[in-house]
């Protein structure tokens, strides 16, 4: 039944037969049956770019990585769950399986979202978000989405239950820590916090108060002990770093992708980019990361040779819009978009904005993540997040901004009509807010968002025509 | 009773009687209740003045300006109040701590820095009661310490912070004793009248509060009610002031509120801050160590259950009323689990009642009021 999506999502003949049962029963234990099997292949082959090969490989790590979630109880003697902030530390060192020993690392919420929503379809996430709504996370509450894929999942059984959550008590967002107290509650699972919060001198980002680094860390590294007793593997420094330089060897070509996409014409869709930039990020078994490095690297080489052919995805000159959050698993909208005489050339935080490529102010291996992480911008809070936004429409050069940040994101979200006007006061562009929910595609549709778009792509390519 | 009418004059007067001493140079410090040390805003000499309003649906219309609607509808309502200058009291201040004990506070923060026209003190809440939690918390205030001093241009000095926590200890005490006297079978005191008493413990002079709530505690003492009425917990998100449309329509049906636990809202006034040693730890020691119960979004909560547990026993309550503000995700996640163990262990009725402070709510709460209070009629 899946040989066909297994061909769309790259695998070679041989591999298929080769990896087919263990594919096979992770498949079946998600649930997708024969009518999703075929939507899925549908969705692919509409949506996605048919000539990268890099991609599609990409593509078959996903599925793989998926597998290996599902079955990760019965093949690992350890199971661990991280809530999806890339805060170092721990996470630098589950990103890399070869020093993982016995023990399965990954971030459900985010595999979830990424392989199984943003591959077979959106539609492949709602059964997740309908077990999430029956179990504590009701419907119209704006529960963040990626937390709902990851209760519905455990109360599905479509994944195992592992023996410790890492979680963020406050760090970054406090929705976190309530579902994941959440999950304590249901189904008995231990949970380690990451504690963080405000600080009164919270508005001077991007410099950041040393007080607001140490405290995180104090409580990240509780979290490592934690985890050396729950899974008798101490981590070490090496290990950590070892960790982040393989996920770096996964990143680095994607980041070079991002970069490329300020050519004109823009060389490659940004939904290929931004669903290969964050399965990048995601931990993976060492035979898997060895795939993803040479996906990414054979994707990058693709690209590259576009833009050395003067190959695009739509006319030189084409303007271009930052697009603040994508429906990662919907490629349906940033399809919609790319049709309208415009092009997306960043958004979802890929590009590195100059203040996260300062080096850190403290050196120990836990404060310098939480203040990479701090940097980001939209990690630290509202304000923040606006003036990150406005340094990355900078560097791209673009000539309208949507920002279309998630609904139920209360960390995002709740400065959207102020980081509105701080964008069109400084830039001068047209800036549309859009209201939708990344996760969840009952709240929205496309095609209910078209004639906005349509009408803010018209503002977009008339400002860009008179600015030229 | 003579206390309450002395209660609703003193808050009918604290808006000109804040103006006139600002008028003569006092300082106006205003802040957020729940995790907030007024202690030491009065210690400073500046006047602490909580702000808490809600149940007002042209406040959250106020907000959409400013915020998306996907944030707890408490947090939106300040925004409005604060944006639409048409509430006095949110005019008077010259600074304001507003804890960031959430996501939705930190986006109250947020607006408020941006475009409140308002200096704000962001006063970041760890979210536990550990050792090191205690000692960030401590750190906190030590900034709000200096940023008072700054304001009010002289040190705290350790004798006036000494003096104001044994003031609001005596007013923690007060309305302790108070709302203790709900445990008599038929209560002379009703639940919106223990929530203006709160609420006004925020807004109003301390040392006058104290007083008032103290002959209150003198009417009311051994004292009947005239019915035995169904008597309910309600746990609340944030009970805001003004907003007693649950506590109103549970009158009218004839139930009472003997107990409350609330986030934001009632004074956690069974534990007093202990005089002793560093004022500012003794302070940390009570608002985040000793923290009865810690709120739903402290991990782990623990002891939340359980205290709830034992108050509900005490008060002997016959159901559980659960009043959530939308969009305040904590206490809608811990809903969940609270609900199934709650109902199991005391074998009462709990009924959920959501608000985003919109009028057409009222006929949907009063069926559903009406319908619950029966149901605790009917079991007795």
């Amino acid at each position: 039944m899946y040989d066909k999506l297994l061909e769309v999502c790259g695998f070679e003949p041989e591999e298929i037969a080769e990896e087919m049962p263990r594919i096979e029963r992770a498949l079946r234990i998600i649930g997708i049956d024969e009518t999703g099997t075929e939507k899925a292949v549908a969705y692919i082959n509409q949506y996605f770019d048919p000539e990268l090969i890099g991609f599609r490989k990409l593509r078959a790590v996903a599925v793989r990585e998926l597998a290996n979630l599902v079955l990760a109880r019965e093949e690992n003697e350890k199971v661990v769950y991280f809530t999806p902030t890339m805060i170092g530390g721990i996470e630098s060192f589950m990103l890399s399986g070869d020093n993982q020993g016995d023990v399965y690392c990954q971030s459900p919420d985010l595999l979830l979202w990424m392989a199984l929503g943003g591959i077979f379809g959106p539609w492949s996430l709602i059964p997740l978000l309908e077990a999430a709504e029956e179990n504590g996370m009701r419907a119209g509450q704006a529960h963040c989405g990626a937390f709902q894929f990851k209760i519905g999942a455990l109360a599905k059984e479509v994944i195992p239950k592992p023996d410790l959550l890492f979680t963020m008590g406050g760090m970054t967002c406090t929705q976190a820590g309530g579902a994941d107290t959440l999950a304590h509650e249901l189904f008995d699972i231990p949970v380690a916090y990451v504690d963080g919060t405000d600080y009164p001198e919270g508005d001077t980002w991007p410099e950041i108060s040393p007080r607001h680094i140490t405290y995180a860390a104090e409580t990240m590294r509780r979290c490592e002990d934690r985890f050396a007793e729950v899974t008798g593997v101490k981590i070490s420094a090496e290990a950590q770093k070892e960790g982040l330089v393989g996920a770096a060897k996964t990143l680095r070509p994607l980041l070079g992708l991002t970069e490329m996409r300020r050519k004109d014409p823009v060389p490659v869709g940004f939904q290929e980019v931004v669903l290969s930039y964050y399965l990048g990020v995601l931990p993976m078994h060492p035979d898997n990361r060895k795939r993803a490095i040479e996906a990414t690297g054979m994707m990058a080489g693709e690209v590259k040779q576009r833009v050395e052919n003067g190959q695009g995805i739509a006319p030189k000159g084409t303007p271009r819009i930052f697009f603040s959050f994508p429906p990662l698993s919907d490629a349906s909208l940033i399809g919609m978009v790319e049709k309208l005489g415009i092009v997306i050339s960043g958004g979802g935080g890929m590009n590195l904005t100059a203040v996260e490529m300062k080096p850190p102010t403290i050196p120990a291996w836990e404060e310098r993540s939480i203040e990479g992480i701090y940097r980001k911008g939209f990690w630290h809070n509202g304000i923040s997040g606006g003036q990150a936004f406005l340094e990355q429409c900078r560097y791209l050069k673009v000539d309208g901004v949507v920002v279309a940040n998630t609904v139920c994101c209360r960390l995002f979200n709740p400065c959207t009509p102020l980081q509105k006007e701080l964008l069109e006061k400084e830039l001068g562009i047209p800036v549309l807010a859009l209201e939708s929910d990344v996760y969840d595609t009952r709240n929205y549709s496309t095609e209910r968002l078209r004639s906005r778009m349509e009408a803010f792509a018209e503002i977009v390519k008339e400002t860009a025509v008179a600015k030229n | 009773m003579e206390a309450l009418a002395a209660l609703e004059t003193h808050l009918r007067e604290r808006v000109n009687d804040i103006k006139e001493r600002k008028n003569k140079g006092a300082k106006v410090v205003g802040f957020v209740p729940g995790f907030t040390p007024e202690e030491l805003i009065y210690a400073s000499g500046a006047i602490p003045l909580g702000l808490l309003e809600g149940g007002d649906s042209s406040a959250i219309a106020a907000s959409s300006a400013y915020m998306t609607r996907f944030v707890d509808t408490f947090c939106r309502a300040q925004v409005g109040y604060y944006m639409s200058g048409e509430h006095p009291l949110y005019q008077l201040p010259d600074l304001v701590v507003i804890p960031s004990a959430d996501d939705n506070f930190r986006a109250l923060i947020d607006v408020l820095v941006q475009v409140g026209n308002i200096e704000v003190f962001r006063l970041g809440i760890p979210h536990e009661r550990t050792d090191i939690a205690v000692d960030f918390y401590v750190e906190m205030i030590g900034l709000l310490k200096k940023k008072l001093e700054g304001l009010v241009g002289t040190p705290i000095e350790d004798n006036k912070l000494q003096e104001a926590i044994e003031l609001y200890n005596q007013m923690r005490k007060s309305l302790n004793d108070l709302g203790q006297t709900r445990q008599s079978p038929r209560p002379v005191l009703t639940g919106k009248e223990y929530a203006r008493i709160n609420h006004a413990s925020y807004v109003g002079d301390v040392k006058t509060v104290t007083e008032i709530c103290n002959s209150l505690i003198n009417e009311v003492k051994g004292k009947e009610g005239r019915d035995s009425k169904p008597r309910v917990l309600l746990v609340a998100s944030t009970l805001a002031m003004n907003d007693y449309k649950v506590h109103d329509i549970l009158e009218e049906a004839g139930a009472s509120v003997v107990f409350e636990e609330t986030c934001e809202g009632t004074r956690q006034c069974w534990e007093e801050v202990k005089p002793e040693g560093d004022l500012l730890s003794a302070l940390g020691d009570k608002y985040i160590r000793r923290r009865t119960p810690p709120p739903p979004f402290f991990h782990p909560p623990e002891g939340r259950y359980e205290f709830l547990i034992e108050k509900a026993r005490d008060y002997k309550v016959d159901g559980i009323v659960w009043y959530e503000l939308l969009y305040r995700e904590s206490y809608e996640t811990e809903l969940f689990y609270f609900s199934r163990k709650l109902e199991k262990d005391l074998g009462i009725p709990l009924v959920v009642l959501q608000s985003e402070y919109d009028l057409s709510e009222t006929a949907t709460f009063r069926t559903r009021i009406e319908a619950f209070v029966e149901s605790i009629k009917g079991r007795k």
